[in-house]
C-alpha cells in the first residue's frame, strides 16, 4: 500500500486546491457570494458593485442564508460523507492542528483563504485514508473506486471508470449529481496531470479526485 | 541523501511536535465507545434524485448540523415521509439522529452558556443540561430549563472503555469545584445523546460537602452560568444575561427611564459628571430595571472556582452593597426579594408576563421568565437562527409568535420546536 510522504501530499493538496478554486467559481453550487440574479433563486447574499469587483456583502434578511459548516461540525460531516469510520492518526492530527482556523459561525463573511487551505489539508488526509481503505478491498466491494485498477497506471483508466468515480463522489460529498461543466473541469485537471503508466500514480489520482471534491464549496455548504 | 545535524534536529523537533499532537488527538478519539458510528453509504450512481430527497437532505443538514451522502438510508426514509405528506415524521428521523443532540443542540447551548457567546465554549453543566432537556422532551418541559432542580451528567456505566473509567466524576472535585467531568466528556469524544443522565438536585460546596443548592433555577443556577456571570461584579450581569439569553433582549432593548428607581443601589452615582439629568435619562433606564431584579441573586457568588450560597444575612459591604459612598441614600440589599419593573409600555408586549412582578430568590425569578411569552418566543428565535442560518426578520414577528404559541400548546416540547421551526417555509430548508 502506497503511503504518501509529506511533499507528495502537499503537491496533491496544491493540485486539488487549484481545482477547488476553479470549482468554486464554476461553481459546484451557487457559491458563497452570489450575484444579484442568483439571489432570486433563494440565496441570501448579493454582491453590490458595477461588475468590476466586490464592493460589499449585503445580507438579504428574509431569505435563507448561504454559509458553510463551522469548526465544530466540519469534521463530523466529512466523516459522514466519506464513510471513513476510523480516521488515521495523521488525519486526527490534521484535525487538531487545522480546525482552530475554521470559522466559528460558518457565515459567508467569515470564510478566509487560510481557512479553506485548512479544510483542504484535512480533506487530503481523510481522502488518503479513504483511498487506502478502498484499495484494500475487491473492486466490487468498494464504494467509490469500483472501476479503478490500482495495479496499473492512470493512463489505463477508462473514461467510464473516471466518470463513475466522479458521480459517486459527487453524490456522497455534494448531495447531488455533478453537472457536465463540473465533470469536464475535474477531468481536464485529472487527465492533464495523471498520464503515466505507473501504478502509484493511480493512487495519487484517486486521492486528487477525492480531495478536490471534498474540499469544494458544495461539500461544506449549508 | 545525507542530512546535516541541524536538519536532523529540525526533523526531530517537528516529529516530536507531531507525536505530541497525535497523542493528544488519539486520546480524544480513542475512547469513543459511545460516539455514533459513521455509516458507510454505498452510492447509487444511476438512481434518480427526487425533489423530496433533496428536501430531506436539506432538512437533515439543518437539524443535525451535518452533511450526509444523498443515498443515505435515513434520507430515503425521510423522502418516503415527505412524499406521503408526513413532513413532521420526516423531521423526526433527523431529530432521532445523535448528531442532532451532539452538534446542533449542543452548539446552540454552548453559545448561550458563555459571556462571549462562542460556539467553542468548552462543554459544561449548562450545555449538558440543555441537551438533556431537549433529549428528554417527552417527559421534561422546556420551562424546566429555568425552573428545574436537576443537572445532567454522564452515566458512569456508559463511560467505561475496556473496564477503565474515562471521565472524572468525583462530586466535589470534578463537578462542583471544577469542570473536569464535562471536559473529559468532550476530550474523550463521548456522545452526549448516549451518555447523559438526569441527576436530581444541583450541588454546591457547603463545608466541604456537596450539598443541594437551596434555591435552584435550572440553567440559571448551574456552575457554568455562575462562572460566566456571577464571578466578581455586582450580580447585575446575571439579570442582564438572563434576559439576553432567555428573552432574546439585550439590555438596551428593555431599558426604560420611566421605570421607578427605588431599588437602584448605592454604587450608582445620581450625578454622573455632575449631572442628575444624565442619571435620570440614561443610568436609571438600565439600573432601575436591573437593580430591581438582581435581588434574586443576592445570596450567590462565584468564588475560588465554585458557586457559593449565603443563607444568612446579606453583607452590607459585599458585592450587592459595595461602593456605598457613591450615593449613600441608595437601596441597600438585605434579602433576596426582587421587583420586576419591566412591565409597562413596549416591555409589557415584548415580554408578555404572566406571573407576579415581585418575588424572592432565583427559583421565583426563573419561573417568572419561563412563564412569560417572551421566553417561548426567544426559544423560537434562537432555534430559528441556528437551524435556518439567519436571524428572523422584523416582518416575521407574527410567525415567531404563532410558533411560540404552538410550542406552549405542546407543553414546551423542545425537540418538537426544532422540528416545527425547520419545517416552516420561512426557514428555507425546503428550497
Amino acid at each position: 500500500m502506497k503511503m504518501f510522504n509529506l511533499s507528495e501530499k502537499k503537491s496533491l493538496q496544491l493540485l486539488a486546491l487549484s481545482t477547488i478554486m476553479l470549482l468554486s467559481y464554476q461553481n459546484c453550487g451557487p457559491g458563497v457570494l452570489n450575484s444579484a440574479n442568483q439571489a432570486s433563486e433563494g440565496q441570501t447574499f448579493t454582491v453590490n458593485g458595477t461588475g468590476t469587483g466586490v464592493t460589499d456583502l449585503n445580507e438579504v434578511v428574509d431569505a435563507k442564508a448561504v454559509g458553510i459548516s463551522y469548526s465544530e461540525n466540519t469534521f463530523t460531516s466529512m466523516l459522514n460523507q466519506t464513510g471513513v469510520a476510523a480516521p488515521s492518526a495523521a488525519t486526527r492530527t490534521a484535525v487538531t492542528t487545522q480546525f482552530s482556523k475554521l470559522s466559528e459561525t460558518g457565515k459567508a463573511d467569515s470564510v478566509t483563504a487560510p481557512m479553506w487551505i485548512s479544510i483542504t489539508t484535512v480533506a487530503g488526509e481523510l481522502c488518503n485514508d479513504l483511498v487506502n481503505q478502498e484499495r484494500a478491498l475487491a473492486a466490487a466491494s468498494r464504494r467509490f473506486y469500483t472501476g479503478i485498477d490500482f495495479a496499473v497506471g492512470p493512463a489505463s483508466i477508462s473514461a467510464a471508470a473516471k466518470d463513475d468515480v466522479i458521480r459517486r463522489l459527487a453524490r456522497s460529498f455534494w448531495g447531488r449529481n455533478e453537472t457536465a461543466q463540473e465533470k469536464t473541469l475535474i477531468l481536464s485537471s485529472f487527465n492533464g496531470t495523471f498520464t503515466s503508466a505507473t501504478a502509484a500514480d493511480t493512487q495519487s489520482g484517486a486521492m486528487f479526485l477525492c480531495t478536490a471534491m471534498l474540499s469544494s464549496l458544495d461539500a461544506h455548504k449549508y | 541523501m545525507t542530512l546535516s545535524r541541524i536538519e536532523i534536529a529540525g526533523i526531530l523537533r517537528k516529529s516530536t511536535r507531531v507525536a505530541l499532537a497525535t497523542f493528544v488527538t488519539l486520546v480524544g478519539f480513542a475512547a469513543n465507545a459511545q460516539m455514533p458510528t459513521t455509516p458507510q453509504v454505498m452510492p447509487e450512481p444511476n438512481a434518480p434524485i427526487s425533489a423530496e430527497r433533496l428536501r430531506a437532505h436539506s432538512l437533515f443538514r439543518s437539524l443535525t448540523g451535518t452533511l450526509v451522502p444523498i443515498d443515505d438510508p435515513r434520507l430515503k426514509e425521510m423522502e418516503a415521509f415527505l412524499v406521503s405528506g408526513q413532513d413532521r415524521e420526516a423531521a423526526k428521523v433527523a431529530t432521532r439522529d445523535p448528531n442532532f443532540y451532539d452538534i446542533r443542540v449542543r452548539d446552540l447551548a454552548r453559545k448561550m452558556s458563555a459571556r462571549d457567546e462562542s460556539v467553542r465554549t468548552p462543554l459544561n453543566d449548562f450545555v449538558a443540561t440543555f441537551v438533556g432537556v431537549v433529549r428528554d422532551s417527552d417527559t421534561t418541559s422546556g420551562k424546566e430549563l429555568l425552573t428545574g432542580n436537576f443537572t445532567y451528567r454522564a452515566d458512569a456505566t456508559k463511560t467505561l472503555v475496556n473496564g477503565v473509567q474515562q471521565v472524572r466524576s468525583t462530586e466535589l472535585a470534578d463537578l462542583v469545584q471544577s469542570n473536569n467531568h464535562y471536559a473529559d466528556l468532550q476530550t474523550r469524544g463521548f456522545s452526549l445523546y448516549s451518555v447523559l443522565t438526569k441527576v436530581p438536585g444541583q450541588k454546591i460546596n457547603v463545608n466541604g460537602a456537596a450539598t443541594d443548592i437551596p434555591d435552584a433555577a435550572g440553567l440559571l443556577t448551574t456552575r457554568q452560568w455562575m462562572l460566566a456571570h456571577a464571578d466578581a461584579g455586582t450580580n447585575r450581569r446575571l439579570v442582564e444575561y438572563s434576559f439576553k439569553e432567555f428573552m432574546c433582549q439585550p439590555m438596551t432593548s428593555w431599558a426604560d427611564a420611566t421605570a421607578p428607581d427605588d431599588r437602584v443601589a448605592r454604587d450608582v452615582s445620581r450625578t454622573p459628571a455632575g449631572s442628575n439629568e444624565k442619571y435620570l435619562t440614561t443610568c436609571k433606564a438600565c439600573h432601575g430595571q436591573m437593580d430591581g431584579l438582581r435581588g434574586a441573586f443576592a445570596r450567590v457568588d462565584f468564588v475560588n472556582n465554585q458557586v457559593t450560597y449565603n443563607a444568612g444575612a446579606i453583607p452590607l459591604n459585599g458585592k450587592m452593597n459595595r461602593n456605598q459612598q457613591e450615593f449613600p441614600a441608595g437601596y441597600v440589599t438585605t434579602d433576596a426579594t426582587w421587583v420586576n419593573y419591566a412591565t409597562v409600555g413596549k416591555n409589557a408586549d415584548q415580554f408578555g408576563w404572566r406571573s407576579s412582578a415581585t418575588g424572592t430568590g432565583m427559583g421565583a425569578f426563573g419561573a417568572m421568565i419561563a412563564n412569560s411569552q417572551g421566553f417561548s418566543r426567544c426559544m423560537v428565535r434562537r432555534i430559528f437562527s441556528d437551524v435556518c442560518k439567519r436571524e428572523p426578520a422584523a416582518t416575521e414577528e407574527k410567525m415567531i409568535r404563532s410558533v411560540a404559541d404552538q410550542f406552549e400548546s405542546s407543553g414546551y416540547h423542545m425537540r418538537g420546536l426544532f422540528e416545527v421551526v425547520a419545517l416552516r417555509p420561512e426557514c428555507g430548508v425546503n428550497q
